[in-house]
Protein backbone atom coordinates (compact mmCIF):
# COMPACT_ATOMS: atom_id res chain seq x y z
CA UNK A 1 0.00 0.00 0.00
CA UNK A 2 1.31 3.44 -1.08
CA UNK A 3 -0.97 6.26 0.23
CA UNK A 4 -2.10 6.78 3.78
CA UNK A 5 -5.91 6.92 4.84
CA UNK A 6 -4.81 10.67 6.96
CA UNK A 7 -3.95 12.02 3.58
CA UNK A 8 -7.51 11.43 2.30
CA UNK A 9 -11.61 12.12 3.50
CA UNK A 10 -14.32 9.50 1.83
CA UNK A 11 -16.47 12.50 -0.67
CA UNK A 12 -19.70 13.37 0.20
CA UNK A 13 -20.99 13.12 -3.28
CA UNK A 14 -19.75 9.58 -4.65
CA UNK A 15 -17.48 7.16 -3.87
CA UNK A 16 -14.13 8.55 -4.34
CA UNK A 17 -11.88 10.06 -2.25
CA UNK A 18 -10.87 13.89 -1.72
CA UNK A 19 -7.29 14.76 -0.58
CA UNK A 20 -7.45 16.85 2.31
CA UNK A 21 -3.41 17.16 3.34
CA UNK A 22 -0.60 18.25 0.84
CA UNK A 23 0.62 14.39 0.80
CA UNK A 24 -2.72 13.39 -0.78
CA UNK A 25 -2.74 15.75 -3.26
CA UNK A 26 1.31 14.91 -4.23
CA UNK A 27 -0.29 11.33 -4.39
CA UNK A 28 -2.60 12.35 -6.79
CA UNK A 29 -0.40 14.01 -9.30
CA UNK A 30 2.40 11.13 -9.05
CA UNK A 31 -0.25 8.94 -10.15
CA UNK A 32 -1.38 11.22 -12.95
CA UNK A 33 2.25 11.90 -14.20
CA UNK A 34 2.58 7.98 -13.62
CA UNK A 35 -0.42 7.11 -15.65
CA UNK A 36 0.29 9.11 -18.26
CA UNK A 37 4.04 9.10 -18.98
CA UNK A 38 3.61 5.62 -20.93
CA UNK A 39 1.82 7.75 -23.20
CA UNK A 40 5.24 9.66 -24.18
CA UNK A 41 7.35 6.47 -24.57
CA UNK A 42 8.14 5.00 -28.41
CA UNK A 43 6.36 1.85 -28.00
CA UNK A 44 3.23 0.77 -29.85
CA UNK A 45 -0.21 2.27 -28.89
CA UNK A 46 -1.56 -1.32 -27.08
CA UNK A 47 1.55 -0.95 -25.29
CA UNK A 48 0.75 2.26 -23.83
CA UNK A 49 -2.87 1.66 -23.05
CA UNK A 50 -1.40 -1.55 -21.57
CA UNK A 51 1.07 0.54 -18.97
CA UNK A 52 -1.61 2.88 -18.30
CA UNK A 53 -4.20 0.41 -17.42
CA UNK A 54 -1.72 -1.30 -15.03
CA UNK A 55 -0.90 1.86 -13.29
CA UNK A 56 -4.69 2.82 -12.86
CA UNK A 57 -5.13 -0.55 -11.96
CA UNK A 58 -2.40 -0.72 -9.23
CA UNK A 59 -4.24 2.88 -8.12
CA UNK A 60 -7.71 1.76 -7.86
CA UNK A 61 -6.75 -1.17 -5.33
CA UNK A 62 -4.40 1.52 -3.17
CA UNK A 63 -7.90 3.50 -3.07
CA UNK A 64 -9.69 0.34 -2.10
CA UNK A 65 -7.46 -0.31 0.87
CA UNK A 66 -7.68 3.23 1.64
CA UNK A 67 -11.36 3.44 1.42
CA UNK A 68 -11.25 0.09 3.51
CA UNK A 69 -9.19 1.47 6.27
CA UNK A 70 -11.02 4.34 6.56
CA UNK A 71 -14.64 1.63 6.74
CA UNK A 72 -12.50 -0.07 9.29
CA UNK A 73 -11.85 3.40 11.57
CA UNK A 74 -15.00 4.21 11.59
CA UNK A 75 -17.31 4.34 15.39
CA UNK A 76 -20.47 2.75 16.08
CA UNK A 77 -22.16 5.86 15.11
CA UNK A 78 -20.94 6.47 11.30
CA UNK A 79 -21.13 2.91 10.50
CA UNK A 80 -24.58 3.02 11.41
CA UNK A 81 -24.68 6.31 9.22
CA UNK A 82 -22.70 4.71 6.50
CA UNK A 83 -24.56 1.36 6.64
CA UNK A 84 -27.79 3.71 5.66
CA UNK A 85 -26.40 6.09 3.38
CA UNK A 86 -25.53 2.67 1.44
CA UNK A 87 -28.45 1.10 1.65
CA UNK A 88 -30.36 4.38 0.23
CA UNK A 89 -27.84 4.48 -2.52
CA UNK A 90 -28.14 0.31 -3.44
CA UNK A 91 -31.89 1.32 -3.05
CA UNK A 92 -31.95 4.03 -5.40
CA UNK A 93 -29.66 1.85 -7.87
CA UNK A 94 -31.89 -1.37 -8.08
CA UNK A 95 -34.98 0.88 -8.53
CA UNK A 96 -33.10 3.01 -11.47
CA UNK A 97 -32.06 -0.37 -13.00
CA UNK A 98 -35.45 -1.86 -12.82
CA UNK A 99 -37.33 0.93 -14.14
CA UNK A 100 -34.34 1.50 -17.47
CA UNK A 101 -34.86 -2.27 -17.95
CA UNK A 102 -38.63 -1.87 -17.82
CA UNK A 103 -38.65 1.29 -20.11
CA UNK A 104 -36.25 -0.61 -22.57
CA UNK A 105 -38.83 -3.60 -22.63
CA UNK A 106 -41.76 -1.27 -23.46
CA UNK A 107 -39.93 0.80 -26.01
CA UNK A 108 -38.14 -2.76 -28.07
CA UNK A 109 -41.26 -4.97 -27.35
CA UNK A 110 -39.04 -7.56 -26.39
CA UNK A 111 -38.78 -8.11 -22.39
CA UNK A 112 -35.97 -7.07 -21.10
CA UNK A 113 -34.34 -10.15 -18.51
CA UNK A 114 -32.14 -7.76 -16.90
CA UNK A 115 -35.09 -7.08 -14.61
CA UNK A 116 -35.13 -10.34 -13.47
CA UNK A 117 -31.36 -10.85 -12.89
CA UNK A 118 -31.31 -7.86 -10.96
CA UNK A 119 -34.19 -8.56 -8.34
CA UNK A 120 -32.74 -12.40 -8.42
CA UNK A 121 -29.63 -10.74 -6.93
CA UNK A 122 -31.42 -8.89 -4.55
CA UNK A 123 -33.48 -11.89 -3.71
CA UNK A 124 -30.14 -13.63 -3.46
CA UNK A 125 -28.13 -11.06 -1.47
CA UNK A 126 -30.82 -10.51 1.04
CA UNK A 127 -31.84 -14.16 1.89
CA UNK A 128 -27.81 -15.39 2.43
CA UNK A 129 -28.11 -11.62 4.65
CA UNK A 130 -30.91 -12.89 6.87
CA UNK A 131 -29.43 -16.68 7.01
CA UNK A 132 -26.24 -15.06 8.40
CA UNK A 133 -27.35 -12.73 10.50
CA UNK A 134 -29.99 -15.14 12.10
CA UNK A 135 -27.91 -17.79 12.92
CA UNK A 136 -24.39 -15.97 14.15
CA UNK A 137 -26.71 -13.24 15.99
CA UNK B 1 -32.38 8.33 26.51
CA UNK B 2 -30.74 11.28 29.11
CA UNK B 3 -27.24 11.33 30.12
CA UNK B 4 -25.36 13.19 31.90
CA UNK B 5 -21.73 12.87 30.38
CA UNK B 6 -21.84 16.31 29.70
CA UNK B 7 -21.72 16.87 33.33
CA UNK B 8 -19.18 14.58 34.66
CA UNK B 9 -17.25 15.29 31.71
CA UNK B 10 -17.40 19.46 32.89
CA UNK B 11 -16.49 18.16 36.74
CA UNK B 12 -13.68 16.02 34.97
CA UNK B 13 -12.71 19.15 32.91
CA UNK B 14 -11.82 17.23 29.64
CA UNK B 15 -13.07 17.98 26.32
CA UNK B 16 -15.12 16.56 24.11
CA UNK B 17 -12.49 15.45 21.80
CA UNK B 18 -9.96 14.25 24.84
CA UNK B 19 -13.26 12.50 25.58
CA UNK B 20 -13.62 10.85 22.27
CA UNK B 21 -10.17 9.85 22.04
CA UNK B 22 -10.68 7.82 25.45
CA UNK B 23 -13.75 6.38 24.05
CA UNK B 24 -11.81 5.89 20.31
CA UNK B 25 -14.82 7.67 18.87
CA UNK B 26 -14.81 10.70 17.34
CA UNK B 27 -16.15 14.13 18.85
CA UNK B 28 -18.63 14.65 16.72
CA UNK B 29 -20.56 11.09 18.62
CA UNK B 30 -19.87 12.33 21.54
CA UNK B 31 -21.29 15.61 21.35
CA UNK B 32 -24.34 13.43 19.50
CA UNK B 33 -24.46 11.27 22.64
CA UNK B 34 -24.57 14.53 25.01
CA UNK B 35 -27.19 16.19 23.13
CA UNK B 36 -29.71 12.77 23.23
CA UNK B 37 -29.57 12.97 19.17
CA UNK B 38 -27.61 9.32 19.60
CA UNK B 39 -28.25 6.50 21.60
CA UNK B 40 -24.97 4.31 22.15
CA UNK B 41 -24.35 0.74 22.18
CA UNK B 42 -24.65 -1.04 25.76
CA UNK B 43 -20.55 -1.62 24.80
CA UNK B 44 -20.10 1.86 24.64
CA UNK B 45 -22.60 3.16 27.17
CA UNK B 46 -20.17 1.13 29.71
CA UNK B 47 -17.04 2.13 27.98
CA UNK B 48 -18.71 5.74 29.42
CA UNK B 49 -19.68 5.11 32.30
CA UNK B 50 -16.19 2.67 33.01
CA UNK B 51 -14.36 5.91 31.99
CA UNK B 52 -16.14 8.18 34.82
CA UNK B 53 -15.97 5.60 37.49
CA UNK B 54 -20.07 5.66 37.63
CA UNK B 55 -22.45 3.13 37.20
CA UNK B 56 -24.48 2.87 34.12
CA UNK B 57 -27.88 3.27 35.55
CA UNK B 58 -25.90 6.82 37.13
CA UNK B 59 -24.74 8.11 33.93
CA UNK B 60 -27.94 7.16 31.79
CA UNK B 61 -31.37 6.97 32.26
CA UNK B 62 -34.65 6.29 30.22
Amino acid sequence: MIAKKEWFKPRVFGWSLRPVTWEGWVYIAIVALIALFPLSLPFNPEIKIALCTIVVIVFLVDSLIVMFQMYRALDERERKHQMIIESSASFAAVLAIVLVALYDSIASGILNIGIFIVLGAMVLAKTIATIYLTKNE
Amino acid sequence: MNNKIKEFRKFKNITQEELAKRLSVTRQTVNAIEQGKYSPSLELAFKISRYFEKDIEEMFSY
